[in-house]
């Protein structure tokens, strides 16, 4: 555990420090209405990208009106890159929590970009000693400037590199360690990596700094010739939810969030998804 | 002279009073089609069409479709498809769920609307209407409004014929009262005129508006036997289905009577968007209506005219970006 915490980084109390969240669900412009009227909703994320801070979407401001928590969650910062992280895009994602009196933000322990050239993807970070120094000098820019804690989110990697000297659960647990960057365990994207690249989630759990988790995501996705495919467009595969379970067995989340991001079904669909998770949850 | 334009005075008004009532007649003739409506109740699309035209009746598609799951409305009033939502058998709610597929399963509400309202469905549904006798057929109506277009130039003659021959009526008239002789045949002619021209302008405004509507007698009276049952604003019980709690009375009175009004909200904003003064969804003709214009005489739901235009909306397509540098599925989630 680091000794001293940087500016914006968790604190102490409840895990990050960033209060309990209960169950929530990603806010897509789509499903707006449904989101504001979905019973047991507690807290919402929205895709960083897709706001902007001084002309918040209506229902936002709606859902804020009620006190719930909106996590602005950022899919370009690219923390895992070489080059530090860009300036206006952590002054966004920074005007996104302020706007949004959010308790903290979250993004990906990937990289998107090298040479000015973006990779339409969230791609996995070559875990590698010098890969880490890198990462970590990133992510304490990010800390410096965001006026809240920082969560990092596991990626479903598409592959894996040659040279990798760690595994993801040990890369964010030294990135935990030496920046006190909160987590954000994304058990989808575990079981997609043990689908697709053989990683047990179980695992992976067992390794993760789990006591510095800021929240969880869910979410579904299909099966396509022996290949997951992480859509975010179907129901939650009990898999997911079993492995949900084992880390409620392990740790008691602040919060955990279901992702729909397409195909989006009928809001009973949505609620009952809900449910399942929390079921999940009482389950452990 | 005096005589012979008090002549012509005559001509005019009798021929403004003679168009009038043969226009008031041919318009009754064309609304009295008999009824061949076998009974029963008429549908909530029958009754839609009927209180506002294919407008209303996309509306009441829309309403009853999200009010059921069938579509989703999110804010700013764009429609999407709900994944997994069983068919309808519907065809109008069939049309409505079509051309969201044919957008890419997402569409401003305004371009939705306009695109049904051309839909085959509605046209289907209008000739039903009118073999049933509650729709005025086409055609029907061609002769009123000739007789209306001749009103109108008869009027216009009037007025003409007033102004040129006022000056020497005002003549006429000081001579009278300054010489106390002379007749006041000039004073008498330009009140004559001005009847003319009152008659003229009064029933050309009045049979305009009123030709605007289709409906026959027993269209009018059918809409009118369900508004007595279906009263608006009154909070419909619970239980009831679907079609009874948000069909017929968004058929007959507009979306207003959706019975969600975030709904009604969103699904009125393109329109408000583009027309201020129906954004209460008032617009078309009040259903149940006694009066000469009838039920979608003054145009359906968001229209200006019988089949008016709300104005066409934007960025239909699928649904939002994830963001950039996101790829497909897993945004968010990686």
């Amino acid at each position: 555990m680091a000794a001293e915490r940087p500016a914006g980084t968790a604190r102490g109390d409840d895990m990050t420090g960033t209060g309990r969240l209960g169950v929530g669900i990603g806010w897509r412009p789509e499903i707006d209405l449904t989101v504001e009227r979905l019973p047991g909703v507690d807290f919402v994320e929205v895709v960083a990208e897709n706001i902007r801070p001084g002309d918040l979407p209506e229902s936002l401001r709606v859902l804020r009106g009620r006190g719930l928590p909106v996590i602005p969650h950022g899919v370009g910062l690219g923390l895992g890159g070489a080059e530090p992280p860009d300036p206006d895009r952590l002054t966004h994602l920074a005007d996104c929590a302020r706007a949004l009196d959010a308790p903290l933000v979250s993004e990906h322990l990937a990289f998107v970009r090298a040479g000015g050239m973006e990779a339409g993807h969230l791609l996995p970070v070559p875990r590698t000693r010098a890969a880490l120094a890198v990462v970590a000098d990133n992510v304490r820019r990010a800390q410096a400037a965001l006026p809240v804690p920082l969560a990092l989110e596991n990626v479903a990697a598409l592959f894996g590199w040659p040279d990798d000297e760690m595994t993801e659960a040990e890369f964010l647990g030294e990135l935990v360690e030496t920046t006190g960057v909160g987590l954000l365990v994304d058990v989808a994207n575990l079981y997609t990596n043990q689908i697709n690249l053989g990683l047990p989630a179980v695992g992976a759990l067992d390794a993760l700094p789990l006591s510095e988790l800021a929240y969880v995501h869910v979410a579904g996705g299909h099966l396509h010739h022996g290949v997951w495919h992480d859509t975010h467009t179907a129901r939650v595969p009990g898999e997911v939810l079993e492995i949900l379970a084992e880390l409620r067995a392990r740790v008691d989340p602040p919060g955990v969030l279901l992702e729909w991001d397409g195909d989006y079904p009928g809001d009973d669909v949505l609620e009952a998804e809900l449910g399942r998770i929390r079921e999940a949850m009482a389950r452990a | 002279m005096e005589e012979a334009l008090f002549v012509v005075a005559l001509i005019l008004l009798a021929a403004v009073g003679f168009t009038a009532s043969a226009l008031s007649r041919e318009h009754r003739r064309a609304r009295s089609v008999p009824s061949a409506h076998p009974g029963g109740p008429l549908g909530h699309y029958e009754l839609a069409y009927l209180a506002g035209g294919p407008l209303r009746t996309v509306n009441t598609a829309l309403a009853v479709l999200a009010r059921g799951g069938g579509v989703r409305v999110s804010r700013g009033g764009q429609v999407s498809l709900v994944t997994g939502a069983p068919l309808s058998p519907d065809p109008v709610e069939r049309a409505v769920l079509a051309a969201l597929r044919a957008r890419g399963g997402s569409c401003q509400v305004g371009q939705l609307r306009h695109a049904v309202a051309d839909d085959q469905a509605m046209n289907d549904l209008r000739d039903g209407l009118t073999r049933a006798g509650l729709l005025i057929p086409d055609g029907a109506l061609t002769r009123a409004r000739r007789l209306l277009n001749l009103l109108l130039v008869l009027t216009v003659l009037a007025v003409v014929f007033e102004f040129l021959t006022f000056a020497s009526t005002v003549f006429e008239f000081l001579t009278v009262v300054f010489t106390g002789s002379g007749g006041v045949v000039g004073m008498v002619r330009l009140l004559i005129g001005a009847f003319a021209v009152v008659v003229g302008m009064t029933t050309y405004q009045s049979r305009k508006r009123a030709l605007r509507g289709m409906l026959t007698d027993a269209g009018r009276e059918a809409l009118a036997d369900v508004g007595r049952t279906h009263v608006r604003g009154v909070p419909r019980a619970a239980g009831l289905p679907l079609y009874a709690a948000v069909g017929i009375p968004v058929a007959l009175y507009g979306l207003a009577e959706a019975g969600d009004p975030a709904l009604t909200e969103e699904l009125q904003r393109q329109h408000a968007n583009s027309a201020v003064s129906c954004a209460s969804g008032s617009c078309g003709g009040s259903s149940g209506s006694s009066g000469d214009g009838g039920s979608f005489g003054g145009g359906g739901d968001f229209g200006s005219g019988g089949w008016g235009d709300s104005g066409g909306g934007s960025s239909c397509g699928g649904g939002s970006s994830c963001g950039g540098g996101c790829g497909g599925g897993g945004c968010g989630g990686g």
